[in-house]
């Protein structure tokens, strides 16, 4: 007994249009590079998002710093997880892939910094 | 003198300017902006570098990749660097620059152009009505909220389904606007179907189809906008105009290669690409003179605009070593029945195994053969498992392909 269903892999903008046969295991058809496969598998059991937004930054060339989730949170916890990064401040200097926040609600998945900055007036 | 001077320190640009190094040849990168990386520093979302580094890296991710390859080599890079204009000399290039200190000469043998593009404007798609405050570009807007962190306004209208503004469409929701409308006169967004998956269709944003912006409403702000509906070709359907209103207004109508400095040398444009004609190693038709990146023509994706990079060295090689192997008459390449764009337009060296040939298809098909044609004559199918226009392919063309012939079409079956 298995089921398809046809999902777009959003890992790249390639957007494969991967088929989804759900059985015992999930065999992925479609998928133009290895990511594709893993997404696949995700998207037949439990859906993820990675989540890209910024953080108040203290002393830096711009006043935003770009983070995102370090992979995919649960997609019903999107909202979460951008509502508790809206009080972060750091401050430079700033390191690339720094934590930023760790667990982001509650999801074991932390909050990276996607860039380094310097401290600048 | 340089050997090669590189316009525009975007992924495209580094990644010529580190190619053409190894190469041994004294290369330096001028770059208007005062830091490195382009316009990717302002995408901070993911699903970049799938297909160079099998990692879904975000904008300033990927960017950083090849900032830290240059910073590595001894390639000097003179940020806050704005190219003037470009002088073609005898056997050599005059480059006029700006920069704070004042104004410069540059001399190079050869030049590499990777300035990327820019956004289209109202103007261009030719919205009426008034002129306030409040009327932005999607690209703008992206830059606003994902380094500044300033929001355009409360409830922002979108026009346009283009892959920017669907990813601003997201940073605005998330962010927190009170509400967000997006219309545009396509069947469907056009940008990527990921975008319109992850950034729309997950949120519930509403948007409407087939429809534009016919007027901005408000004097010195933005008070609503005058929408309408639009049939198959486009054309305002009289009779459904209706007023909406909004605070602000978000432009996400296309893009554009910034081919204005390098037709000024002579080069020859493409109407369809709107970006230079370039042969096989990305060389314009002006001698020394190349182009590279999203000024060749819009890659959707970076990762394709690099790989222009990577192949321009080559080009750039053979130039300055004076190998002239040129066939007589370049071979055209064009596109045919239900393709958009193909880049390269020129086949010019007889040498070499294959060419990385980009079209851009003008339809959607799945199960689709593409087909090399010559004087009526198919001479070589692809196989392509679906076409569709926000979508830019790719196919080698082996190079023995093209002897004896003086045009090659590149159609869809
Ligand atoms: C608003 C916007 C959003 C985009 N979002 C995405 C996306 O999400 N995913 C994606 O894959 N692609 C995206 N793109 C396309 C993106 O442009 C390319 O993928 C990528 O940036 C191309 O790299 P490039 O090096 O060719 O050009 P760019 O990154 O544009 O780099 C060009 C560089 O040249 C410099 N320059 C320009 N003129 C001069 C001059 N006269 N003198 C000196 N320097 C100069 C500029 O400052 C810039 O640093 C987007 C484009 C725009 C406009
Ligand atoms: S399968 Fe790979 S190439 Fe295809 S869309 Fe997904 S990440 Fe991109």
């Amino acid at each position: 007994m298995s089921d398809r269903k046809e999902v777009l892999c959003i890992r790249c903008p390639k957007g494969c249009r991967l088929k989804l046969k759900i059985g015992d295991k999930v065999v992925v058809e479609g998928q133009e590079c290895k990511l594709g496969e893993e997404y696949g598998r995700k998207e037949a059991s439990s859906p993820q998002r990675v989540v890209p937004s910024t953080v108040k930054i203290i002393g830096a060339r711009y006043p935003r710093l770009p983070v995102r989730s370090e992979k995919g949170v649960p997609m019903n916890k999107v909202e979460e997880v951008i509502d508790e990064l809206k009080g972060v401040e750091v401050i430079a200097p700033m390191k690339k892939g720094a934590v930023i926040v760790e667990n982001v609600a509650d999801t074991s998945v932390d909050i990276i910094a996607e860039r380094g900055m310097e401290v600048q007036e | 003198m340089k050997d090669v001077v590189v316009i525009g320190g975007g992924p495209s640009g580094l990644a010529a300017a580190s190619s053409i190094a190894e190469k041994g040849y004294k290369v330096v990168i001028l770059e208007r902006d005062d830091e490195l990386g382009g316009l990717l520093q302002q995408c901070i979302h993911d699903g970049f570098g799938t297909i160079l580094f099998d990692e879904s890296l975000s904008g300033p991710e990927f960017a950083d990749r090849f900032i830290e390859k240059v910073m590595r080599s001894d390639v000097p890079i003179e940020l806050e660097t704005y190219v003037k204009s470009v002088d073609k000399k005898d056997d050599h290039f005059e480059l006029l620059t700006v920069t704070p200190e004042g104004v410069h000469k540059i001399k190079s043998r050869s030049i590499v152009y990777a300035i990327g593009c820019r956004e289209k404007n109202r103007f261009e798609i030719k919205i009426g009505g008034t002129r306030p405050a409040g009327v932005y570009t999607a690209g703008t807007v992206q830059r606003l909220v994902n380094l500044y962190g300033v929001l355009p306004g409360k409830n922002p209208v979108i026009v346009g389904g283009g892959d920017v503004g669907l990813i601003v469409a997201r940073h605005l929701y998330l962010e927190g606007v009170d509400s967000l409308f997006m219309v545009y006169p396509e069947d469907f967004f056009s940008g990527l179907p990921r975008n319109a998956q992850q950034c729309i269709l997950d949120f519930d944003i509403p948007y409407r189809n087939r429809t534009t912006v016919k007027r901005i409403l408000g004097d010195k702000k933005v008070e609503g906008v005058e929408l309408v509906e639009v049939d198959e070709e486009w054309e305002m359907i009289p009779g459904t105009e209706e007023i909406y209103e909004c605070d602000s207004l978000i432009l996400s109508v296309g893009l554009i290669p910034y081919s204005e400095k390098i037709e000024d040398l002579g080069a020859e444009i493409d109407e369809e690409t709107k970006g230079p004609v370039v042969n096989e190693y990305y060389g314009t038709t002006v001698d020394g003179v190349f182009s590279v990146g999203n000024l060749v023509q819009i890659f959707d994706y970076v990762d394709d605009a690099v790989k222009t990079a990577y192949i321009v060295a080559e080009g750039v090689d053979k130039f300055l070593k004076g190998i002239d192997v040129k066939r007589k008459k370049p071979i055209k390449l064009v596109p045919g029945d239900k393709i958009d764009t193909v880049t390269p337009q020129r086949i010019f060296y007889e040498e070499g195994e294959e060419v990385t040939v980009f079209f851009r298809p003008g339809v959607e098909k799945e199960n689709a053969v593409v087909c090399l044609v010559n004087l009526g004559n198919v001479i070589k199918t692809y196989r392509k498992r679906y076409l569709r226009p926000s979508t830019l392919e790719e196919i080698k063309v082996p190079k023995d392909l093209f002897n004896g012939k003086k045009e090659v079409t590149i159609r869809v079956r």
